[in-house]
């Protein structure tokens, strides 16, 4: 029969340097007392909400500045110096990008 | 159900001598040793409430066997190998011939494979049978029996049949 014995049985058995339960101890209740960490969280949230609101203003249309632009445009088909510019429509033309406003002076059919 | 603080300090206590005893044979270093083995058990104490109580042993060793094994293959990275001081000063002693001895044997366990080293040492030291080493690392029972198989083997023919 094959002989199984551990030449691992000569080793010796050494002792593990003293005071191993009272570092274990001690790195415990430092763990316990730090608790949850939740500095790292709250900024994480704090930049996401920073990040949404910059998106949000962003991306949203801004009505007021299509009414100036309205204005603006219709001022401009208004007389000046007794020259009148009749017949003509303003009509907005549809872009992609809704930062990009167009828009047309379109004549009057009605009138040869 | 979770462990508590109790059940873990306890654990400690058991597992520390043997624990640390196959952790020399692999880093060669008391005091990476004993970082490794308190690192092992924070990282039970982290994961408490998924720890059963009952198999807390053999999970500090497993924890311990990932940690050296992460820390073996950093230094061969760098090229490490332990120095003589590491071996000589648990060589046996003042008797030349027993010092001889264990020096062959420490030269021989640096030879072996990492995965067939875990297995004799956990073999050696730990006290638990080739199912609990099997749960413990992860792989079949038949594994594990044929690593120790085979590394025995080795180990008797590096030592010439001692």
């Amino acid at each position: 029969m094959e002989d199984d014995r551990m030449p691992t049985a000569a080793l010796a058995r050494l002792a593990p340097p003293p005071g191993g339960e009272r570092r274990l101890r001690e790195a415990l209740r430092k763990h316990q007392a730090r608790g949850f960490d939740w500095r790292l969280p709250l900024a994480g949230a704090f930049a996401s909400l920073c990040m949404l609101v910059l998106a949000y203003a962003v991306a949203r249309p801004d009505a007021s500045m299509d009414a100036e632009i309205q204005r603006a445009v219709a001022g401009a088909v208004a007389p000046i110096d007794g020259i009148r510019v009749a017949g003509a429509r303003i009509e907005p033309v549809a872009t992609r990008d809704p930062g990009v406003r167009i828009y047309r002076l379109a004549g009057d059919q009605r009138k040869p | 159900m979770p462990i508590d603080e109790t059940e873990l300090v306890a654990s400690y206590r058991r597992v520390e001598h043997p624990l640390y005893n196959a952790l020399y044979r692999m880093l060669w270093d008391a005091q990476e040793c004993q970082d490794v083995l308190h690192d092992a058990y924070l990282r039970l104490w982290q994961r408490k409430r998924r720890v059963d109580a009952a198999r807390i042993d053999a999970l500090a060793w497993t924890a311990a066997l990932n940690l050296a094994r992460n820390q073996l293959r950093w230094r061969r990275l760098r090229g490490w190998t332990p120095p003589p001081e590491a071996l000589d000063a648990i060589a046996g002693g003042d008797d030349p011939q027993a010092m001889a001895e264990h020096s062959r044997l420490h030269a021989a366990l640096q030879r072996l494979p990492a995965a067939m080293l875990e297995v004799v040492l956990m073999a050696e030291f730990s006290g638990m049978g080739t199912r609990e080493i099997a749960q413990a690392l992860g792989v079949p029972e038949g594994t594990v029996a044929s690593r120790k198989h085979h590394a025995v083997l080795r180990l008797k023919q590096w030592l010439g049949g001692h």
